[in-house]
């Protein structure tokens, strides 16, 4: 389709991809940590999935096609939200940015919103029957729910993503422009431990950041593959436990990514004030820290709910605590360049694993050694 | 006596395009000075430089004494720089930025200077609520009352009245020009807008191509006032001129 017949952020978006493209090439030894990292987090996905149990996951995906009406619901229901969210966000950002006082056809806009929306339906549809296909390798004899699991799959997804376009394009843009309501990070209770700290600004920042991602309904996606889950004829305490552990890890990693994110927000504005990095390292640990300890107290209930073994209630705290001084230290680092925060963590998480199974009393001296060269690189920041 | 601002032989390069090119500069206590220059000439890049955002590649620069390589926090305790209302976080109130840069400070909360200045802004009903509900100019408001929270000796701000009313303007003016006569803050002004700097400035400095290029001290500022035919505008335009050819 010819460029003129689309919005010009269209255009924008492609030149902005390939400035950047050229900015990367220019700086070979950034890229080649970049693809490196890349190439480090895909071998990781790739030892995952090869570890993989493949006969739990068949059963799973065999009872669900075992439902089609419920499951296809279920499906419906992500692409439908897949599809609606970001066409909405990008229409609000139509009207509400400098776009809004230029002179472009409206058709200009719908013709966008198709072409995104039906790309969009397109790549989860793809991506659902490659992730399928790929349960399917691990497994001897996948044909008795393989094709029915794909038809559904692509039903529901298609049918979803549809309503979902459609439904982007009906909104009237000053109804779907705010998803914020005021009110909506404001916490339900004090909590004094955040106030006692030298800035307590920053760690309520961080937990007004987190309020409004969970109440806003969080990585939605995570909920449905929550509740995709759930197996059928689980005990009721086995279910809580499941259900509250899910509800643990949604609510921790959005915190964790709102604490990361605040803190890069803080850095730059204050980065001109003589505030010591061991003050806001102080105050911005907080929140955090916080969230694991919650985090733990609850995550363990739900195991012992599930009746985890032993060895599970132990390495629960150590994965929390190890994970938020990891999750802080990255972001301290990378306070002024936040921008591969995300990659930098997944590298320092893929290493540690490496290193655990290659040799287990390796993974905590190289967590430790990570933890230190990044607090020591984050305090040279000026 | 020691400068609110002294700056020796700063350079900078972004890759092999040089931005600033030995530039010197030297503000006293009291001074108001605007920092005056075409697009691209290294104004931006001078102030991330001053206010310690960015390691300068060489030179030096000391606010009120202090190193600003060697001692970052007692440099950056000694200067107080307009926010950019871009880096204000929508999820805070504008009680609560004022309160993270007063702690950030050492003080007890927000000054009582600060919430005068902010009354007179017209910004006290908007104190409460939250930045992401601000627009422009009342963002802009905070971003200089941010700056100026504890009134330090150096006073840094780049375009300050972008977006504001004219009386929001004209009492941010008056309020520099009181920091500067009784408080003997210096203050250094950023901006394109020379009519609006013209009457309050003591001193202009012309930044070209990373380098200062011209100065004017207060008697040749109010030389150029008392002529109604001349302008600092003008003698910019004029400067330029001689410089390119």
């Amino acid at each position: 389709m010819a460029t003129h017949l689309l919005h010009p952020i269209v255009a924008q978006t492609w030149l902005g991809f390939r400035n950047q493209l050229r900015a990367q090439l220019a700086r070979p030894a950034e890229s080649l940590f970049v693809a490196l990292a890349w190439a480090a987090a895909a071998a990781l996905a790739i030892f995952v999935y090869t570890r993989l149990p493949g006969e739990p996951i068949a059963a799973a995906i065999e009872s669900a096609a075992r439902s089609p009406w419920t499951s296809g619901v279920a499906l419906a229901a992500f692409g439908f939200y897949t599809v609606r969210t970001p066409l909405l966000r990008l229409r609000a950002h139509l009207h509400r940015s400098w776009w809004a006082g230029l002179p472009i056809a409206s058709a200009r806009e719908t013709r966008t919103l198709i072409l995104l929306g039906v790309l969009l339906l397109a790549a989860i549809v793809l991506a659902a029957d490659l992730v399928l296909l790929a349960c399917a390798a691990l497994v001897r004899n996948p044909d008795r729910w393989l094709a029915a699991a794909r038809t559904i799959a692509l039903l529901g997804l298609s049918s979803g993503g549809t309503l979902g376009l459609l439904g982007a394009l009906r909104r009237g843009a000053a109804t779907q422009a705010s998803t914020r309501r005021r009110g909506h990070g404001v916490p339900l209770f004090r909590l004094p431990p955040l106030e006692h700290a030298s800035l307590p600004t920053l760690a309520h920042w961080q937990r007004i950041e987190t309020l409004r991602r969970f109440r806003a309904g969080g990585r939605w996606w995570q909920w449905l593959l929550l509740g995709l889950a759930i197996p059928a004829g689980i005990s009721l305490p086995s279910l809580a436990g499941l259900v509250l552990m899910g509800v643990v890890l949604i609510w921790y990693g959005l915190a964790m990514t709102a604490a990361r994110e605040t803190i890069a927000k803080a850095a730059r504005l204050t980065a001109a004030t003589p505030l010591r990095f061991a003050a806001f390292a102080v105050a911005s640990a907080r929140y955090p820290i916080l969230v694991a300890a919650v985090a733990t107290l609850w995550g363990s209930l739900a195991l012992l709910l599930q009746e985890a073994p032993r060895l599970f209630l132990i390495g629960w705290p150590l994965l929390m605590f190890g994970w938020v001084m990891l999750e802080l230290a990255v972001a301290w680092h990378v306070r002024r360049q936040p921008r591969h925060a995300g990659l930098r963590l997944a590298v320092d998480i893929a290493a540690i694993a490496g290193a655990a199974q290659a040799f287990a009393p390796l993974a905590p001296i190289l967590w430790a050694a990570l933890l230190a060269w990044h607090y020591h690189r984050a305090r040279k920041i000026p | 006596m020691s400068h609110a601002l002294l700056i020796e032989n700063l350079g900078h390069a972004y890759g092999d395009t040089p931005v600033l090119r030995g530039v010197d500069m030297q503000l006293a206590p009291g001074d108001f000075m605007a920092l005056i220059g075409p697009n691209g000439s290294g104004k931006t890049t001078l102030l991330r430089a001053l206010s310690g955002i960015l390691l300068p590649q060489q030179g030096k620069i000391l606010i009120d004494g202090v190193d600003m390589r060697g001692d970052p926090v007692g440099a950056k305790g000694r200067l107080g720089m307009a926010i950019d209302p871009e880096l204000l976080p929508g999820a805070l109130t504008g009680r609560q930025c004022l309160t993270l840069f007063a702690n950030i400070r050492g003080l007890p909360g927000v000054p009582d200077d600060s919430l005068a200045l902010a009354s007179t802004l017209a910004f006290m009903p908007w104190l409460d609520r939250l930045v992401e509900e601000y627009s422009l100019g009342t963002r802009q408001k905070l971003g200089i009352l941010l700056g100026l929270v504890g009134s330090p000796p150096l006073i840094v701000l780049d375009e300050p009245m972008n977006g504001l009313d004219p009386v929001s303007a004209w009492a941010i003016k008056q309020h520099l020009v009181t920091l500067t006569r009784e408080r003997g803050c210096a203050v250094l002004l950023a901006t394109h807008a020379l009519e609006v700097a013209e009457r309050f400035i003591t001193r202009a400095q012309l930044l070209l191509e990373g380098r200062c290029a011209r100065h004017w001290d207060e008697p040749q500022l109010i030389a150029i006032r008392h002529d109604p035919t001349r302008s600092l505008e003008q003698a910019m335009v004029e400067a330029l001129r001689e410089l390119a050819a």
